[in-house]
């Protein structure tokens, strides 16, 4: 018996060693890499394109919609987009500004980029994995994450664990450790990549009438992080992003939600810019589907954000 | 053992847990009752009775709603309309298994091949022994001696499972549910797809359930030796095989030793004056039975028959009453005959699986026809060529350390290699390709028996 147990010992040893050399390789190539999940944290954890003047936060639309290169060089200021895919505000949203900030100086401009799910209380595992890379790094990340994105005992403390069930990671991390190439380089700047599909109905055609979620804690939520900002003396600006008009008229509450948004604004005493009665959104060659601008509509709208914010006084020139 | 087996039953569905249970009494006591009978005919009844209650459980559970559809169907095609209602009947998970159980306990004390247990709590693990119970092997009566014996540790034994559970994970984890990935997305959209992608689809589906299946029986079987039992052998590398008689000899062999013991031998003496034709008869009745017992599926009769029928030549040219063994060169690789029966007998059997695969005959049909295209010809659809070099490398590496090792008890016996680091770099060379593409989670094909 003794003997077998010292096998198994010297075989998890073994099994330990592969996963946390694997884990190493994996984790530390992922974080080289300019594919669009890792391309913000990777900024953030490792310091580049940092020491920004303004930041925008959002969900997809907002990473999709706004071009900190436009926005530079109309603003003459540094911007930078922190969206995150398919996350509603809560609890990413300001997570991950709230990292952004642990690596370097507050921006004095805060943008918030408002969409159909921003007040939308909703917790799900989705795109979980943009966060292993850093779990060696950033205890406060997992611990933030922890509920949410369902990470167990084992996805924190074993190495390798949480990439089981995620070849296409594996081979991208260790690919890129290997200093090959990323398999899916996806061209980010500044957390900001202009989509090139085509217009595509589809989404439509699932969408017969919508009501758009909000729920009071996320309002409240939303409403504290503002308060923070501003008692930190940072303007906090708040947009209504660019949804294509067949959508917006699918809306079962659409004046409540209007009306929310404006009592939002004016509970927090900050500036909210609305597109949703802009003339992009009426035509659909700005847009790849109902809910995300392309790149022609994204750079278009980056330029009028940017004329919006000279005007009330954000950039360089004041 | 017998709490974590019904823990491990109830982990998976807890409410037919109480089914198992009543179900094991029962035959422990018609068991004891069969023992105690007075006369041939109140033990003969009692048996009979035995065997109608799995079976009759087995019908209900399994192929109740199956009846009652197909007779609807044959009343609609006589132009009567059948006001036949199903019902939404909860199959157990593992019926198929344990049923087979019950019934050779019964079977075998009347026959007088076993005796009956005294002790309830042993008789009930042999029922629900927790690696066996969802996916098989079927082990028989005389394991219930193994489980009553005293048991001491066995170094060689316990690494031995080791080994085998981790060659079961590399074939479940890394073979079967990657093919899994290809398979299914081919299935969903098979009428559109190339002849050629037909062929390769049909070829992993081969690998996956091959890996899928034994790899579980190699986890199941390697689980009974970290406690020390021997739980029978389910697979014997039937992917090598020169015949079909020689395939159902080594795949499934419990299953098909159950049928062989409880179905085809008494057939086959009833059916002797028939000559050949009796016996054909017993195999395809026989074959029948083992593709109903996968399920509730005309697919499945079919599949079964068409494996009887692949009998006829062999016992029509003696070769059914041979045992095939296979001869190789001075490379170790098979001569030209025996690769080209081996090649066929694959052949045959991939056949047999889009059958298996299919949903109903139709679909069945209709992807065999789409094979038979001009587009069999040209290179097959794949989700991503990057993914697919590092598949066939596993399969292949499956392929050959099964070929190298058929002559052993299972592929990663490495009892004949001298050097531990060597076998070290072995289960090393496992573990990285196990999380590598690991984390499908495919459930196991067998679970739905």
């Amino acid at each position: 018996m003794k003997r077998f147990l010292i096998d198994i010992f010297l075989f998890l040893v073994m099994a330990l060693g592969i996963a946390s050399v694997g884990d190493f390789m994996v984790s530390r190539g992922l974080r080289k890499t300019t594919v669009r999940k890792f391309a913000v944290w990777n900024d953030i954890y490792n310091r580049h394109n940092l020491d920004n003047d303004l930041v925008l936060i959002g969900a997809s639309s907002c990473w999709a919609h706004y071009s900190p290169r436009i926005l530079d060089s109309i603003l003459h200021i540094s911007t930078y987009n922190l969206g995150i895919d398919g996350h509603p505000w809560y609890p990413c949203q300001p997570l991950r500004y709230n990292t952004y900030v642990r690596f370097t100086k507050s921006p004095k401009y805060v943008i918030v980029n408002i969409d159909m799910g921003t007040l939308e209380e909703k917790t799900d595992p989705y795109e979980r994995e943009q966060f292993f890379p850093y779990f060696w790094l950033d205890d406060s990340l997992v611990s933030e994450i922890r509920e949410c994105k369902e990470i167990s005992f084992m996805d924190h403390y074993c190495p390798l664990w949480r990439y089981i069930g995620y070849r296409n990671l594996i081979e991208t991390g260790v690919a890129s450790f290997l200093g090959k190439s990323s398999f899916e380089d996806d061209g980010v700047y500044k957390g900001h990549r202009g989509n090139t599909s085509q217009w595509d109905r589809a989404s439509l055609k699932t969408m017969d009438s919508i009501t758009i979620p909000h729920e009071s804690v996320v309002v409240d939520s939303l409403l504290h992080f503002i308060a923070q900002r501003k008692s930190e003396n940072q303007q906090v600006v708040l947009i209504k992003t660019p949804i294509y008009y067949e959508l917006q008229q699918r809306f079962t509450n659409r004046d409540e939600m209007c009306q929310l948004y404006d009592s939002i604004a004016r509970a927090a005493d900050v500036e909210l810019v609305d597109y949703w009665s802009h003339p992009i959104v009426y035509d659909s060659s700005y847009f790849c589907n109902s809910t995300h601008l392309n790149k022609l509509g994204a750079e278009t709208i980056s330029v009028q954000l940017a004329n919006d914010l000279l005007k009330m006084g954000v950039g360089a020139i004041k | 053992m017998l709490i974590s087996s019904y823990f491990f039953y109830g982990y998976a569905d807890w409410r037919m847990l109480p089914l198992l249970i009543v179900a094991t009494l029962i035959f422990y006591y018609l068991g004891k009752g069969i023992v105690k009978a007075k006369t041939e005919k109140q033990a003969y009844w009692l048996t009979f009775l035995g065997v109608a209650l799995g079976v009759g459980a087995l019908l209900y559970f399994k192929y109740f709603n199956f009846f009652i559809e197909s007779f609807a169907s044959l009343f609609a095609l006589c132009g009567l309309q059948a006001n036949l209602h199903t019902f939404n009947v909860i199959m157990p998970l593992g019926i198929s298994f344990f049923t087979f159980r019950l019934l050779s306990y019964v079977i075998d004390i009347y026959r007088g091949k076993s005796e009956p247990t005294d002790d309830v709590v042993t008789f009930a693990t042999y029922i629900a022994f927790f690696p066996c119970i969802l996916s098989g092997p079927i082990d028989r009566p005389v394991f219930i001696k193994q489980l009553k014996a005293t048991r001491s540790f066995d170094y060689n034994t316990a690494v031995d499972g080791c080994r085998q559970i981790l060659w079961g994970l590399f074939k479940k984890v890394v073979v079967a549910d990657n093919c899994a990935t290809y398979v299914d997305q081919v299935w969903t959209s098979f009428d559109s797809q190339s002849g050629s992608t037909l062929v390769l689809a049909a070829i992993f589906y081969l690998f996956q359930i091959y890996a899928d299946f034994s790899g579980y029986s190699d986890m199941a079987i390697g689980v009974g030796k970290l406690l020390g039992l021997k739980i029978a052998d389910n697979f014997k590398f039937p992917l090598f095989s020169l015949n079909i008689a020689d395939y159902w000899r080594r795949w499934h062999i419990t299953l098909t030793q159950w049928l062989t013991d409880y179905v085809f031998m008494p057939l086959n003496i009833r059916f002797r004056n028939l000559g050949n034709a009796g016996m054909i008869l017993s195999i395809v009745i026989t074959f029948v039975l083992i593709g109903l017992w996968h399920g509730a599926n005309w697919t499945f009769a079919v599949f079964g028959v068409y494996h009887g029928l692949l009998y006829i030549p062999l016992i029509l040219s003696g070769a059914f009453f041979k045992k095939a063994k296979m001869k190789t060169n001075r490379l170790g690789l098979p001569v030209l005959m025996d690769f080209g029966k081996m090649m066929l007998t694959m052949f045959l059997v991939t056949i047999g699986l889009i059958v298996f695969r299919a949903e109903s005959i139709g679909q069945a049909l209709t992807y065999i026809c789409g094979i038979c295209d001009i587009s069999l010809f040209s290179v097959p659809w794949l989700i991503n060529r990057i993914y697919y070099i590092p598949q066939m490398l596993f399969i292949s590496i499956m392929m050959i350390t099964e070929w190298v090792q058929r002559k052993e008890e299972f592929a990663l016996d490495l009892k004949a290699v001298r050097y531990k680091w060597l076998r070290y770099c072995i289960y090393a060379a496992l573990l990285v390709m196990i999380i590598w593409v690991g984390g499908q989670a495919e459930t196991y094909i067998y679970f739905q028996f």
